[in-house]
């Protein structure tokens, strides 16, 4: 009996072997291929995050843009602002040197109702006022008394109706120096009201009239600075200066670690052998064979990383940021090899068709002689973020980064994996030269003084294309490691 | 419905396609993660994990071989990288390269079933188990199987060359109980 006839009685044998797996194995098949669509999902949701807020923040911008011009236009004080608004609504009543017995008198006159036809021409008076506020401009004098006036006007004929109620739309309108107004009642002239300024917390407002007293609590004056244009810098010193519409210039230092992973389709394992391609596996494997076997290649090990970067960024608003930059990248993984042979060979495989090279590695044995290599890769990259600032305190400003980098690799000496040959190799013209990939981070600035400022930035990065031209096995860089921002001053 | 069909059905998501493609070969796939594994359930672990890569790799079969023997590249290689996981696996399954003895040359009649068979090969040591089932049943070489382990493929050969000598002096003790007892029984 030929030697192999027992190989091939058991080849025979096991073909035959069939054994019926439990209902459970394909509940779990089914629910992993459902849930591994969903989560492929999420990840692609996830990606596509950063640019919806990118689109969102930009159409934010846009917006704050337009609505913001014609309130930069004018810039008046708040008070200003508001004296002139109640004053076209007929409702501001303002006392000052020159006017304020003309206004008593008609505060009087209404009050009492002496003199009707005042009250018929109140419209041109109210004008005349505003007329009057918008030359004077800002008085601290000023006396806004606002719909009061108006109310009891209209009820004076019924004073029942005057009811503290009434009064109570005083406490909601913001005054910022009030003098107490003058309202008499020719009948009871001891019930003339004193004329000191409301600058009492909860100081009241007495309006008397016929027998009625009307006391009306009074806000405060109060202190906020409204008039003062409203900019980040002014309200929200924190350390690094955001002046909105202003370019800042920078340079981040991204120091980490960098590595190759299989894709989302391969359970995101870290890939077991990055150089062993398809058509890899020998013997009757056959071409599309997605799985090179898990060979005495080693896996690739992470290895050090590190970016230089300049770029400007932009304040949009309060909470929206944008940077742009051009970067440079290094990337790194370590892999085992063999010994080095300096002499030339020529490979033919699916990568690198006829390729003769004039030195390799040999694959690494399971004892000692091994090398450890490292792959490095150099990259040239544009990038471009949009920050959110999550917290936005005086002290405290943390902002979280989104954007992508759009690279070319310019130079590697990673080395790829002749199966046939067992043996490493370099090929350029083998790895995929545009690399696009998405980041994320986070952002804080920890130091700051008049020639800069300092920001810490954990990132993370994931590069979307491949590293290899025909690899089947979807394989990309990742990038992680915490950043050093070194922002300039705004330009002034 | 034929096999390229249902691949294009597979590719499509299409659940009773899908559902189709591992009753047609489940059965096998699960014998062969039988013979690389010590557990039933273990076995039932790499099919399930394999027929997920299965799908997932679908598209990159491209009809140039028969789908089954793909499908049973990928159970093979999903066996070999659980038991590397595996601890209970790894940590038993060292290779030392033995010097070949002349051992391993007979070739008995193997008059097993095929689960005996398997039965047998499943109580060989961890490694053996595993350079057994490729050398003789996929038949890899031995630089192949060396690649795939990580050993020298003199190591393969002379594992081989045990678990085979073993292997056939189990079978030849079980032809020779199976003879006395139909002996006995006539």
């Amino acid at each position: 009996m030929p030697v192999n006839d027992f190989e091939k009685q058991v080849q025979q044998k096991l073909d035959e072997l069939q054994l019926r797996p439990s209902p459970a194995v394909w509940t779990d098949v089914e629910k992993q291929i459902r849930k591994e669509k969903k989560r492929r999902r999420v990840i692609i949701f996830w990606w596509l995050l950063p640019l919806l807020l990118t689109g969102a923040g930009a159409g934010y911008y846009f917006t704050q843009v337009k609505s913001s011009k014609p309130t930069s236009a004018t810039q008046l004080p708040t008070n200003q602002k508001n004296t002139a608004e109640d004053t076209e609504q007929n409702l501001t009543r303002k006392s000052n040197n020159t006017q304020s017995n003309i206004l008593q008198k008609e505060e009087q006159q209404s009050i009492t109702g002496a003199t009707t036809p005042s009250s018929t021409t109140t419209a041109t008076k109210d004008e005349k006022k505003l007329d009057y506020q918008r030359q004077v401009g800002k008085d601290p004098g000023q006396l806004i008394v606002t719909s009061q006036s108006a109310t009891l006007q209209k009820k004076k004929k019924n004073p029942a109706a005057n009811t503290i109620a009434d009064a109570k739309p005083i406490q909601e309108k913001e005054i910022v120096k009030v003098n107490a107004p003058t309202v008499t009642n020719p009948e009871y002239p001891e019930l003339l009201t004193s004329t000191e300024p409301y600058e009492k917390e909860k100081t009241s407002l007495s309006v008397t009239m016929d027998s009625v007293k009307v006391t009306a609590p009074v806000d405060p004056p109060k202190e906020v600075a409204l008039d003062e244009p409203v900019t980040a810098q002014t309200n929200n010193p924190g350390p690094i200066k955001i002046t909105r519409n202003k370019w800042q210039l920078g340079v981040e230092f991204r120091p980490g670690l960098s590595n190759t992973i299989d894709g989302p389709l391969f359970d995101g394992q870290k890939s077991m052998n990055l150089y062993s391609q398809p058509n890899s596996s020998p013997g009757n494997i056959t071409s599309s064979v997605p799985f090179a076997p898990p060979v005495l290649i080693s896996s690739p090990e992470r290895g050090f990383s590190a970016a230089l970067e300049i770029f400007a960024r932009k304040s949009l608003s309060k909470r929206w940021e944008f940077q742009g930059g051009l970067q440079y990248q290094y990337l790194s993984t370590y892999i085992e090899v063999g010994s080095h042979v300096a002499s030339s060979r020529q490979l033919n495989n699916d990568m690198s068709a006829g390729i003769v090279v004039d030195n390799y590695y040999n694959a690494p044995n399971t004892g000692t002689g091994n090398n450890s290599y490292t792959n490095q890769y150099h990259l040239l990259g544009i990038s471009a973020s949009m920050s959110w600032n999550i917290i936005y305190k005086k002290k405290f400003l943390l902002s979280w980064d989104n954007g992508f980098t759009y690279g070319k690799l310019i130079s590697t000496n990673a080395l790829l994996f002749d199966p046939t040959s067992r043996s490493y190799y370099q090929d350029f013209n083998a790895f995929k030269k545009t690399q696009f990939s998405l980041n994320t981070g986070l952002t804080f600035p920890v130091w700051s003084n008049k020639a800069f400022t300092l920001a810490i930035h954990p990132f993370a990065s994931y590069t979307l294309s491949p590293v290899l031209k025909e690899a089947e096995r979807n394989m990309q860089f990742v990038n992680y490691g915490v950043g050093f921002k070194f922002l300039l001053p705004p330009k002034k | 419905m034929d096999e390229r069909q249902l691949v294009k059905d597979c590719l499509k998501e299409k659940p009773e396609a899908q559902r189709q493609l591992y009753e047609l070969f489940a059965k096998n796939m699960l014998g062969i993660c039988y013979r690389y594994t010590k557990s039933y359930k273990d076995a039932e672990d790499v099919l399930q994990e394999g027929f997920v890569k299965v799908f997932f790799g679908l598209k990159q079969f491209k009809f140039e071989g028969e789908l089954g023997a793909w499908i049973r590249r990928i159970m093979v290689n999903t066996a070999l990288n659980f038991l590397k996981r595996n601890k209970k696996y790894r940590d038993e399954m060292y290779f030392t390269e033995q010097p070949l003895h002349p051992v391993a040359d007979g070739n008995p009649v193997v008059s097993l079933q095929a689960k005996e068979l398997a039965d047998l090969i499943r109580q060989l040591p961890h490694g053996y188990q595993t350079i057994f089932n490729l050398h003789a049943v996929e038949g890899y070489t031995h630089v192949e199987i060396g690649e795939m382990l990580g050993i020298s493929d003199g190591t393969s050969r002379s594992q081989y060359a045990r678990a085979r000598a073993i292997l056939i002096s189990w079978i030849e003790e079980i032809s020779v109980e199976q003879k006395k007892q139909n002996y006995a029984g006539q």
